[in-house]
Order: C-alpha cells, then structure tokens, then sequence
C-alpha cells in the first residue's frame, strides 16, 4: 500500500513534475561520468499515491529535500531516437541518494545514501526540439 | 489500487519502449512507500539531512543572485512525447519512465546536462502520535540544467528537478 507521493503536480501546459530550480543545486562533470544534486525544504504536494497523482486528486503540502551523487560511469553511447526527436551523449552510472520528505503529520527520513538502490541511473548531454538536428 | 495493477494498465494501455521491470519498480518513484511491518526506529527530527540543509542554505543565497546560479523565471514546454500512464483511453503524460532508449528530459526545446535518478532503499516514515516504522521507498529524480527555448520563445538558460 502507498502512503506517500510527492511530486510539485503537473501545469496547465502539461509539464510533468517539474519545476524550475536554482543551477547551484546541481554539479556535474560530464567527462568523469559524476554529478550531484542537493536541495532543501522544496516545496511539493502529497498526493498519497501514485495514480491520485495522475489523476490530480486531493493532496496536502508537503516539503522534500534530497542530497544525490552520480558517480562509477559504467559506459558510454551517442543516441538519436528520430521518432521523440532526440539525441545525445548517454553515460550510464550508479546514483546514491538520502532524501527527507514531510508533511504537517509525517516525516519521512531514508536511510544513508550508501544504503540506497541503484535500480536506473545515467547522465546526459542532451539535444531535443529546436535543439534537436 | 497497487503498484502491480498500474503497471498492468501501462503494460497494456501504450507502447513502453522499456522493460516492464522497470514499470512495475519505477512508476512508483519517490516516496513511495510500502507498509511492510520492519523494524521501527527512532527518528531525530533535528537530524535531517544536515548536509542537504547547509547547501540548501547556500542555494538560497545563491537563488538571489543573477546569472547561472540563479533559478529562473522562465517557463520551460513539456516534451511533445510521453506515455498514457492511466491506459490506452486515458491522457498523455509528457514523461517517460527510466529505461535504456527512453528520453530522460521533460522538457522540450532544451539544450544540457541531465542526471537521471532511479533508486530504491529505506527509511524512517514517522506520522505524528505513532511510532516510527522503516519501509521501503523508490524515487525518480532528475535535472535538467542547460540552454532551452521557453514559452515566451525565448533563449533562457536554467535549472530544473523532476521530482
């Protein structure tokens, strides 16, 4: 059973979970296939689970702060996916995270970021829209 | 409704270029959280993420500043592409899931560096009057920062999370 889902919603144009962030949250070095993303107390919605997300249903204000390393590049490859109109550099890696969510009546804290999972995880130089050639 | 009986209707409602694995495992993302009866442990409350609160202090102080340490102001498009999450008659979600092949941005006319986050692990989940309990989570995180064309139709340079 899910008890949580935070994300900051999704506009009115459709942009999906995503919200503008300060560039001094981020730090990457491309070339050695490592980055990091840190922020604190963002300001997101609990939607409790994940299809009441999509769906836009009831949700309560919540805050998440997260520290993320991206490091051990596992591999390269140049991509270019005509159809989504596409193309990039693509570094495969291993992503660590320790995150922090809240809401007026629960917290949660995970674990050292040295416990996490890595299930999926890259970095990339990419190129779509008007980019995209 | 379960994680599994949505990702029978992603499974069966839109063409994923993915491996279903990582529908069933990533769909969920952050926070979600699974009741599982472990073991239960303490929660200091004042010992969140310490580091993650020092540089959330210096992104404050950075945000107010100009050029490429500041947050903009720009409103960035979604992708065109993306996935009908709810099934084949529900809407387009302009997002795709974590798998090899799958565009990693949301936002489109962009330009730049991304870091794509999928992991799982543990953690204290603590409501208010309870007793802590560790559970399991999943998160889906990324950024996006670069050059991007906005809804105005202007260059813009910025920073973005999907959280």
């Amino acid at each position: 059973m899910q008890i949580h889902d935070f994300n900051p919603g999704i506009t009115e144009s459709g942009l999906f979970w995503t919200i503008p962030i300060s560039e001094s949250t981020i730090s990457v070095n491309f070339a050695a296939g490592k980055a990091s993303f840190q922020a604190s107390d963002v300001d997101v919605e609990d939607y409790h689970d994940v299809v009441n997300a999509l769906m836009d249903g009831p949700e309560v204000d919540a805050e998440v702060s997260w520290d993320i390393r991206w490091s051990h590049p596992m591999g390269r490859t140049k991509l270019r996916d005509l159809k989504n109109g596409f193309a990039g550099d693509f570094v495969q890696n291993v992503a660590q995270i320790a995150w922090a969510g809240q809401t007026d009546t629960a917290t949660f804290v995970s674990d050292p970021a040295e416990t996490s999972v890595n299930e999926f995880s890259l970095l990339a130089h990419e190129r779509n829209g008007v980019f995209f050639s | 409704m379960t994680l599994n009986k949505l990702a029978l209707n992603v499974a069966g409602g839109v063409a994923y270029p993915g491996h279903r694995h990582f529908t069933q495992r990533l769909l969920s993302r952050r926070g979600f959280l699974e009741k599982t009866g472990l073991t239960a442990a303490a929660l200091a409350a004042a010992g969140l993420l310490p580091e993650v609160a020092r540089s959330g202090t210096i992104s404050s102080t950075a945000s107010a500043a100009h050029g490429h340490n500041s947050t903009t102001t720009a409103t960035p498009l979604p992708i065109p592409g993306g996935l009908q999450l709810l099934g084949p008659s529900g809407p387009l979600f302009h997002v795709f899931l974590p798998a090899s092949g799958a565009e990693p941005s949301t936002i489109t006319n962009f330009n730049g560096f991304i870091g794509w986050a999928a992991v799982g692990g543990k953690g204290t989940h603590t409501v208010s009057g309870q007793a802590p309990e560790h559970l399991p989570f999943e998160a889906d995180v990324r950024f996006m920062r670069g050059e991007f064309v906005g809804a105005d139709g202007r260059n813009h340079h910025g920073a973005f999370a999907f959280i």
